[in-house]
């Protein structure tokens, strides 16, 4: 409880300093060359931030965003390198309630999914999972992120979160990063792995973005012999590999990457996607040889939700 | 609870619980079809017909005496009248004075008697059928006494149901105080020489019960110890006058006798040539002797025989007679010594004509006693012998009703009969006799209003739960339908077991909506689209309801809003017109507006041609009626043919 009250005082210290120097804007557009302290604090809202950022809480308390240790505000050169860093509350989108909200309900239902994940790999064999939907606007991206900030929990699992989806990259915008250095660019050898890796505020989860696609030449790079080393080498530095594809019946982008992972994930929104649609995307997969793991099913908006919320918030309050 | 119960139970829950859960997620598109259709409906229903209903309800109170009298002895009985209730309100002929008199039909249309010619019945069904007149009666209580009859009418105008149901209530009212009048006429006459028979029966009865007892009124002939005690008395009048007749025979006796005695003792002669004066002998009259003896014979017989004593009163009512009689001897014998009549004249001696003198005026006061006497003893004699008479015909009659008493008895019980029976057909005549000088001023026939038609203007039908209950019933049911379509259309997921089975995955988890600031302003979005949206269509129900339950329970009310809106509507077209009006002037030209009424005429379309320019009339007779009128105001003739051709 001791660390808990340092950690209040000093995010009142950070609330109480003056204007942040350095722009929001110009740290997301203009993000300064890997592996520099200079990129480090472009992700901290103000000069201030480094001195806020502490490791994260372990206790219930309540909807306080994810913080990162102090120490990872250097540039992380690898999976276990235990690095972490802050990322900025107000450039996080709400929709990661992971990292806004973790006592949250709906969090709690990524927990969910976290259960049914491990409890489908007893043997804890590194995984590659695909994380696709019929089609756009389904809620992927946010499933990925919020099922790879509640994997990382506990410290037990390696998790990275890939964003494989090069024609509308939205991880890296979600969470206020920089889009590059990112899975494009390790593709097609521009960058390292080790260096596109982000490191997170928690120490076991890593961020590969998008990064930077030219003469969008998407199917080529996902179907071309580096993204199974690519896979090959992700496998063995992270014990979860989440990977955000396009939807399956739009691009045919998933059908070269999925084959290669361990298995998909598929997130289909109530009340929206239509039933054939998703039965044609299923059945795409299947016929691709894609092992389908299970399916999400997002914005689920049932009575009995509310009540679990409701008795969840009880229990939790 | 078996499984199949259960299953079925389990199947039903989920029926319900899916039911629920598409209303709880479609229940916006359910309120609008249900506001939608519902105040389309709603409105549609103020235009329906709409049926008026009036009723009256009156009794007719029969008197139970005359009701039981009449209905045995006329063929126009109470009963009757109630058989024939529906036909006299309801029959062709009623109608027919009823829709005359209600003013639906004109009297000449109705020229014959009897049964209703072709021509008759074919107006009188077309004016009923033009505002669906459709009468009823309807007896709600009849009792030997009394009936409450219900008189009512529909229609399609209030005003022709009232007064169509008020015609017929007052002439079946007339008709029937007609009937009745001539009921109670010929029960009267029938009445009356029912007791003129009974009257007679009753005096031949009578006449042969008193048949000897003329002379004895007052008495009851079949009474034989009234008789018996009459006929005692009689004889003790008798008894009574024989006795006066003896007193007085013996009074006229002992007066005769003084007289012939009397004249010695009030003449004397003179001293000297008559000497002393012999002894007197003592004065005696055989007859009171007589009456003497026989009085104490009576009383010694009397008082030996019947051992009566001195103070029973026949014995001393014999003493009294003895007594006077032996007063009477010695009256008689002083009077024999006064008496000098048949006397010689006495000389010149001035006592002897004292005495004579004296004798003279006792003579003539004699004679007068005696001869009132005797008209005494002769009227005494014949009242004797008058009741002596009676006595012996009431003797006979006596004797005559003690051998004839059961033939008076039943004499007698026949003039009860015949009393009492007359007596009752003498009331009930009374009875009559007032109820028909009651009916001569309308006032005995007992009808009593009850229930006057009202003068309602609200509609019996549609009735306001109906259409609540169909316009409701059509809103729901568009709701239903539109949510059932969309239900039928929308292919997404709506259930994890849909997923489960139609994706052949199992389902990790079920991620609720996170409300980001994104969501809530969307949220808040829709609800600011949906919430005005739905509150138009709600408050369009709830006036289109309003409407509807207005024109049905108040109509007038209902008019008068419909008269605002359109005048409403009127002014919006007015102005519409003005604009379009300024705007065709301001293409052609010209800035001169229309008059008024020109809404009026482009809502109904029907030309005016009175306010024409006597110039424009031309123009104003083609096809273009409408663009004709529309330019009706205008004070400028080119202006109004300019917009009768455009």
């Amino acid at each position: 409880m001791g660390s808990m009250t340092k950690v209040m005082q000093k995010i009142q210290e950070a609330e109480a300093a003056p204007a942040p120097s350095v722009p929001e804007t110009e740290a997301v557009t203009s993000a300064p060359p890997p592996g520099t302290k200079e990129a480090v604090s472009s992700f901290v809202p103000g000069e201030a931030a480094p001195d806020t950022a502490v490791a994260p809480d372990d206790g219930r308390c309540g909807a306080r965003p994810l913080q990162g240790d102090a120490a990872g505000t250097e540039r992380n050169a690898g999976a276990d390198d235990g690095r972490t860093v802050t990322w900025d509350p107000q450039r996080v989108d709400p929709v990661i309630v992971a990292f806004h909200d973790r006592y949250s309900a709906v969090c709690e239902q990524y927990r969910g999914v976290r259960a049914r994940l491990l409890t489908m790999n007893p043997a804890r064999a590194p995984q590659i999972l695909a994380i696709t939907s019929a089609i756009p606007e389904e809620g992927k991206s946010v499933s990925t992120v919020n099922l790879g900030l509640v994997m990382a929990e506990g410290n037990e699992h390696r998790i990275l979160i890939a964003d494989a989806d090069f024609r509308r990259t939205s991880i890296a915008r979600m969470l206020g990063v920089s889009d590059t250095p990112g899975l494009a660019d390790v593709l097609t050898g521009a960058v390292p792995l080790a260096t596109a890796l982000q490191p997170t505020p928690l120490p076991n989860l890593k961020l590969l973005p998008a990064g930077r696609v030219r003469d969008n030449a998407y199917a080529e790079l996902l179907g071309g012999p580096s993204t199974g080393q690519v896979l090959s080498e992700l496998r063995q530095q992270f014990d979860y590999v989440f990977l955000d594809t396009p939807p399956i019946t739009t691009v045919s982008d998933v059908c070269l990457l999925a084959p290669r992972c361990d298995g998909a994930l598929v997130v289909v929104q109530m009340r929206r996607t239509p039933e054939p649609t998703v039965q044609q995307a299923v059945r795409t997969l299947q016929a691709n040889n894609v092992k389908i793991v299970g399916a999400i099913l997002s914005r689920f908006r049932e009575r009995g939700s509310a009540y679990y919320e409701h008795y969840y918030s009880y229990y939790y309050r | 609870m078996t499984s199949q119960q259960g299953q079925a139970f389990e199947d039903l829950r989920n029926t319900v619980n899916e039911c629920s859960r598409i209303v709880r997620h479609r229940w916006r598109l359910a309120l609008v079809g249900l506001a939608v259709v519902g105040s389309a409906a709603f409105w549609g229903s103020q235009y329906l017909p709409r049926e008026y209903a009036a009723t009256t309800i009156f009794e007719r109170r029969d008197d139970v005496v005359l009701q039981n009298l009449v209905q045995a002895n006329s063929p126009y009985s109470f009963q009757r009248l109630k058989s024939t209730l529906t036909l006299d309100m309801l029959g062709s002929r009623a109608l027919a004075r009823a829709a005359v008199r209600a003013g639906l039909l004109p009297a000449e249309t109705f020229t014959s008697d009897g049964a209703l010619t072709e021509s008759e019945r074919a107006a009188l069904d077309g004016a009923l059928g033009q505002r669906e007149l459709r009468p009823a009666v309807r007896l709600i209580h009849s009792s030997p006494s009394l009936d409450t009859i219900q008189v009512s009418c529909t229609a399609n105008d209030p005003v022709a149901a009232r007064e169509f149901v008020i015609a017929l209530r007052d002439h079946y009212i007339a008709d029937t105080r007609e009937r009745i009048r001539d009921i109670l006429n010929g029960t009267r006459d029938f009445f009356a020489s029912e007791v003129a028979r009974v009257q007679d029966e009753l005096a031949r009865t009578t006449g042969g019960l008193r048949k000897g007892f003329e002379d004895f009124p007052g008495l009851d002939p079949t009474d034989v110890a009234a008789v018996g005690n009459r006929l005692e008395t009689l004889r003790l009048q008798r008894n009574d006058m024989l006795q006066r007749k003896a007193e007085l025979e013996a009074q006229i006796t002992a007066r005769e006798q003084f007289l012939v005695s009397a004249p010695a003792l009030y003449i004397r002669p003179a001293p000297a040539l008559m000497g002393p004066p012999a002894p007197t002998p003592p004065p005696s009259s055989p007859v009171v002797e007589q009456a003497i003896e026989g009085v104490r014979r009576q009383i010694v017989e009397l008082v030996t025989g019947k051992r009566m004593t001195m103070e029973h009163p026949d014995v001393k009512r014999l003493l009294g007679r003895l007594e006077a009689l032996e007063e009477l001897r010695e009256n008689l014998a002083s009077s024999t010594v006064d008496d000098t009549v048949g006397l010689p004249p006495v000389a010149q001696n001035p006592e002897a004509e004292s005495g004579r003198r004296e004798w003279s005026a006792q003579r003539m006061r004699i004679e007068l006693e005696l001869d009132a006497l005797r008209r005494q003893l002769a009227v005494t004699k014949e009242q004797f012998a008058e009741i002596d008479g009676r006595v012996e015909r009431f003797a006979g009659l006596y004797n005559q009703l003690l051998s004839e008493g059961e033939e008076l008895r039943t004499l007698r019980e026949r003039q009860s009969a015949g009393t009492n029976e007359l007596s009752i057909w003498q009331s009930h005549l009374a009875q009559l006799d007032r109820v028909l000088a009651a009916e001569s001023g309308d006032r005995g026939t007992q009808f009593t209003l009850i229930e006057e038609p009202k003068d309602e203007s609200r509609p019996t039908k549609p009735r306001v739960a109906s259409v609540f209950l169909v316009c409701s019933g059509l809103g729901l049911a568009a709701a239903a339908l539109l949510v059932g379509l969309a239900e039928l259309f929308d292919r997404s997921f709506r259930s994890v077991g849909q997923v489960t089975r139609a994706l052949g995955v199992p389902v990790l988890e079920c991620i609720s909506t996170v409300l980001t600031p994104r969501e809530r302003r969307r949220a808040l979005l829709a609800r600011a689209v949906w919430t005005p949206t739905l509150a138009v269509l709600l408050g369009l129900l709830a006036a289109s309801a309003g409407l509807a339950y207005t024109s049905l329970v108040r109509p007038t009310l209902h008019a008068r809003a419909m008269q605002k809106m359109d005048r409403m509507l009127d002014a919006a077209n007015v102005a519409a017109a003005w604009d379009a009006n300024g705007e065709e002037q301001g293409v052609e030209g010209g800035s001169e507006r229309t008059g008024n009424g020109a809404s009026h005429r482009l809502r109904t379309g029907a030309p005016e041609t009175g306010n024409r320019e006597p110039g424009t009339e031309n123009a104003a007779q083609g096809p273009a009626d409408t663009e004709v009128s529309f330019r009706e105001g205008s004070s400028d003739g080119t202006a109004v043919r300019a917009g009768g051709v455009s």
